[in-house]
């Protein structure tokens, strides 16, 4: 029973190709509109070299524009959360910020910081530290006020109350924030390459695309889709590490989105 | 301040016969919105808690009985007056002290041994050192074997166990208990009840335990206060003079309702309780 639930998911994938590429050969939809699975597979195969290179820049970008977000989230989470001075000062700069459409403003990092990795990895940044901030400061606010009393009770200072209470009860909460900074990195990193980049999978599919290749096109968004599942599930690594057992849930990819 | 005498690690502490002191205590809380009077949480009081004495307070919720506890835990400061333990007027929280909630508070993440050594933690002593003395706690209330659950795997009157036993880790000499078998089942409720003096070794300890139930007020206290709202104050302290350990069949018996019925009379003629008749 286990090991069918184990294998359902990529047995699902495997029918679902198997229908795409059954239907495109049926219904006769030209290579353009939609490629069929083996079209794609062969642009994967025929430029392996040039995917490869390709490959490695937006992982770069999204890999530091996460682990940047993921950093200053989490400790701007922490400050909002402990000084009612943050949470008065940066809090309200903080939830405006976010109102401005990001993408519209890659244009604007690109002349600020260039065309490398630094413009793309900051855009990828601002995208994704918001969440996980919001779900940091959430999670360490959600204390119940009792818990806290008792660690008064206990003697136990603002430093102890925090790394024996606060923290491990708020981890659920920041990985949870992590796992949508880490979908959402994905989407600043491509975003940015679209406005100015001569490398990256962002640029390739762009590329592709106004030379009429869908094959490219769709072998880019499936590289994308790799990296983004593979970080993901990263960070879903270290969470199950570094989260004990009881405290595991689900972080909801519903909540938040461009 | 003769009868102050050095512990064993040069504290001095007082011999007095009585381990807590509240001199005209009251505390008032500001109007929370504009047109309402401020609130009188607890007209002065003064009491004494005598060292080793079990001493209940039970009144309706509203009367005050959880901010006297708070008050005397050193987590709220009076308006007026000053509560002193072993001599010493208390300013902050009181750290010599173990307190039972009515929620039992453990942490989901951490196991029964590592939720009793929190405090161990909390007070940045060894925890190590201090297994021991946890597993014997642990033993006492009948939780052997049970170290290594967690606390959504144990029944609500284990997960009390467990935060009694958290709570005398230290051997704290007062323990403040609030209403902590409220949220229980009667019947498990009874057994803690029974089992109440040999956790907290009635007799060397001081123990003040608040309740809403008059039985349960009579059952466990040497000393019962009857405290009575709006605002906030203690009518009545009774003596219990009942044979301790406590049994279960004292419950029947002719003496133990007659202080049940002392209770609940000075309940109706406060007002708090009325027949329609």
């Amino acid at each position: 029973m286990s090991v069918l639930k184990k294998i359902t998911p990529i047995l699902t994938l495997l029918i679902i190709l198997w229908l795409w590429e059954v239907a495109v050969h049926f219904f006769k939809i030209p290579v353009l509109v939609l490629p069929a699975p083996s079209d794609i597979y062969r642009s994967l195969e025929q430029k392996q070299e040039l995917y490869f290179s390709f490959s490695l820049p937006t992982l770069l970008e999204i890999f530091a524009g996460f682990f940047l977000a993921a950093i200053s989230g989490i400790f701007l989470g922490i400050l909002v959360s402990f000084s009612a001075l943050a949470k008065s000062s940066i809090y309200p700069i903080l939830i405006s910020s976010q109102m401005v459409p990001k993408v519209a403003i890659a244009p604007v990092l690109t002349i600020w910081f260039g065309s490398g990795l630094m413009a793309k990895m900051f855009i990828a940044f601002l995208i994704a530290f918001f969440p996980i901030t919001i779900s940091t400061m959430v999670g360490l606010d959600a204390m119940d006020p009792e818990m806290v009393k008792m660690f008064r009770a206990m003697g136990a200072g603002r430093y102890k109350t925090f790394i024996k209470l606060r923290l491990p009860a708020a981890l659920p909460n920041i990985f949870a924030g992590l796992k949508i900074g880490m979908s959402l990195a994905v989407v600043g990193a491509v975003v940015a390459e679209f406005v100015a980049a001569d490398k990256g999978l962002g640029y390739y599919l762009l590329y592709a695309n106004g030379q009429l290749d869908s094959p490219g096109v769709f072998a880019s968004l499936f590289l994308l889709t790799v990296i983004g599942v593979t970080l993901y599930y990263f960070v879903e690594l270290a969470e199950y590490y570094l989260v004990p057992g009881v405290l595991h849930k689900e972080g909801n990819l519903n909540n938040f989105s461009m | 301040m003769n009868n102050l005498v050095a512990d064993k690690n040069g504290n001095f502490f007082s011999k007095a016969k009585n381990l807590v002191e509240l001199d005209k205590v009251g505390k008032i809380f500001p109007a929370r919105r504009k047109g309402t009077d401020d609130v009188v949480a607890l007209r002065e009081t003064t009491q004494s808690i005598r060292r080793g004495e079990i001493v209940t307070i039970v009144g309706p919720s509203g009367c005050g009985k959880t901010t006297l506890l708070s008050l005397m835990a050193g987590l709220e400061k009076p308006s007026s007056g000053k509560v002193s333990i072993n001599g010493l007027e208390v300013s902050g929280p009181y750290t010599n002290s173990g307190i039972v909630f009515q929620k039992d508070l453990l942490l989901s993440w951490r196991n029964v041994m590592d939720n009793v050594l929190i405090q161990a933690e909390a007070r940045s002593l060894p925890p190590e050192s201090y297994r021991h003395r946890a597993q014997d706690l642990l033993d006492l209330v009948g939780l052997n074997g049970f170290e290594n659950f967690y606390p959504h795997e144990l029944s609500g009157g284990m997960r009390q166990r467990v935060s009694i036993c958290r709570a005398l880790l230290h051997d704290p000499e007062l323990v403040l208990m609030d209403e902590p078998f409220a949220a229980l089942d009667a019947i498990t409720r009874d057994q803690l009840a029974v089992d109440f003096d040999k956790f907290v070794q009635a007799g060397d300890r001081t123990v003040i335990f608040i309740t809403h139930n008059m039985e349960e007020a009579v059952f466990l206290g040497d000393r019962v206060m009857v405290m009575t709202p709006r605002p906030g104050q203690i009518a009545e302290v009774i003596d219990i003079d009942l044979p301790r350990p406590r049994t279960l069949s004292l419950k029947d018996s002719s003496e133990f309702t007659k202080y049940t019925s002392k209770v609940r009379s000075l309940f109706m003629e406060h007002g708090v309780l009325k027949d329609h008749l």
